[in-house]
């Protein structure tokens, strides 16, 4: 088989099972001319069953347009929301303290997301699990 | 424009504030994939691999008013992370992407004579070839995917002309037309998106085949029973498949064949078990990588 050369990359996060050809799958895709409606189909199929989940995918486009993609485990927010027991998130989080998860369970996510989050080693991840915690008005306890 | 540790708050904050989806573009990641060899090849810009931060985008609608919740929201993930983020507004029009990659679709054979052709581009056809003019929109139904390639096949294989059929979730509307112009006698095709609807309506008047095909604003489900068939195509999902099985079931006429795809393989059981429990015979099944594409007969 004769090697492809990428030539984008696209990270998107969607609700599971309900990828349209609307923004912002559209814009994104459009872009580098890659059928929409394909991956919209393919995303669909593959995430039906995880509905009510968003359900993060990095797409990558090769040189013909042709595309393929990953699914990646639900964001750090959405993890976080599961494991506090909450719906959503505070509006106001500095004020508003809506919900407490345990530093065990922050490794935990972190351990989960650690293969798609930027972060060097495990303390990175948590770091990065903790904002999303805070700014979400989610406080960390021992 | 954020540092790479507060992409999913910022994600979360947009979701929150209701957009549909958001947008990364995350050159860690693409180097990422680099450094561990993922790739054979790449031609990424280089003002998008050098940069030392990451896109998160959201599309809001612009009558919304999301400013304010925006602002504070922003304001709090820098604040939780110690950092600070840039923020951009741009308009953006609907023309400039929705039919860029038009310019990468040309004019496919499948099976033995069915040719699709998108309407922009200029074909000579062959004495037997069926060729199919198609312009898909934002509806399903190009062609390209394997699970519309193996619809196609099956019925050309398939069907012998004097057909009733339907064809459930129509999209573009490629697998109705295709079944009049294979010789069906009467194609109803449904769509419960207006969009394909309007879709497929403007492809069966570009194929000439008003005569034989009617298409609906329809669910299945409200589909009147009573009529017997003799093809019944899908290509839907395994779970819609399944769930529509009773119902072709008793609309099928005896003998009569249902096509069905957009099964991913790993859920073939789902539909296999759906079709024994519904006492219907597994014909043929084409499957591609991970798809899966079947014609069932009803004893």
């Amino acid at each position: 088989m004769v090697a492809k050369k990428v030539i984008g990359t696209i990270k998107l996060q969607i609700p599971a099972g309900k990828a349209t050809p609307a923004p912002p799958v559209g814009p994104a895709l459009g872009q580098y001319a890659v059928n929409i409606m394909a991956f919209c189909k393919d995303y669909n199929a593959k995430t039906a069953n995880q509905a009510g989940f968003i359900i993060p995918v990095e797409i990558t486009v090769f040189e013909d347009r042709s595309f393929t993609f990953t699914l990646k485990s639900p964001p750090a927010s959405d993890l976080l929301k599961k494991a506090a027991g909450i719906e959503k998130g505070s509006g106001v989080p500095n004020v508003d303290k809506v919900a407490r998860v345990s530093r065990d369970k922050v490794k935990e996510i972190a351990e989960q997301k650690m293969q798609d989050l930027n972060a060097a080693d495990i303390q990175a991840a948590m770091r990065m699990v903790e904002g999303t915690a805070r700014s979400m008005g989610i406080v960390v306890v021992d | 424009m954020a540092e790479p540790q507060c992409v999913d708050a910022l994600a979360e904050l947009f979701h929150q504030i209701g957009c549909g989806g958001v947008v990364m573009e995350d050159p860690f990641s693409a180097r990422r994939h680099i450094a561990n060899g993922d790739w054979d090849g790449y031609e990424l810009p280089s003002d998008f691999i050098e940069r030392e931060h990451v896109v998160v985008k959201a599309y809001f609608p612009q009558e919304r008013d999301i400013s304010q919740a925006l602002t504070t929201g922003l304001k709090q993930v820098e604040t939780s992370f110690g950092t600070s983020c840039r923020l951009s507004v741009e308009d953006v029009y609907e023309e400039s992407w929705a039919d860029s990659w038009k310019e990468y679709y040309h004019t496919i054979r499948i099976g033995e004579r069915l040719v699709i052709k998108p309407s922009w581009e200029e074909f000579t056809a062959a004495s037997d070839d069926v060729v199919i003019e198609l312009d898909p929109g934002m509806a399903f139904g190009t062609g390209l995917h394997a699970t519309t390639r193996f619809c196609l096949e099956l019925m050309e294989k398939r069907m012998q002309g004097g057909e009733k059929v339907v064809d459930v979730g129509t999209g573009s509307g490629i697998l109705a037309i295709s079944a009049a112009r294979l010789g069906a006698a009467q194609v109803t095709a449904i769509d419960v998106d207006e969009v394909a609807v309007q879709a497929a309506r403007k492809n069966v008047v570009r194929n000439r085949v008003e005569g034989q095909v009617t298409v609906l604003n329809l669910n299945f489900n409200h589909m009147y029973e009573n009529e017997s068939v003799d093809l019944i195509i899908a290509n839907l999902t395994a779970e819609l498949v399944v769930e529509i099985l009773p119902r072709v079931n008793r609309m099928l006429s005896p003998g009569g064949q249902f096509i069905a795809s957009g099964i991913v393989a790993d859920k073939w059981f789902l539909v296999e078990d759906a079709l024994r429990k519904n006492g219907l015979l597994l014909q043929e099944r084409l499957q591609d990588q991970d798809w899966l594409g079947i014609a069932i007969r009803k004893g």
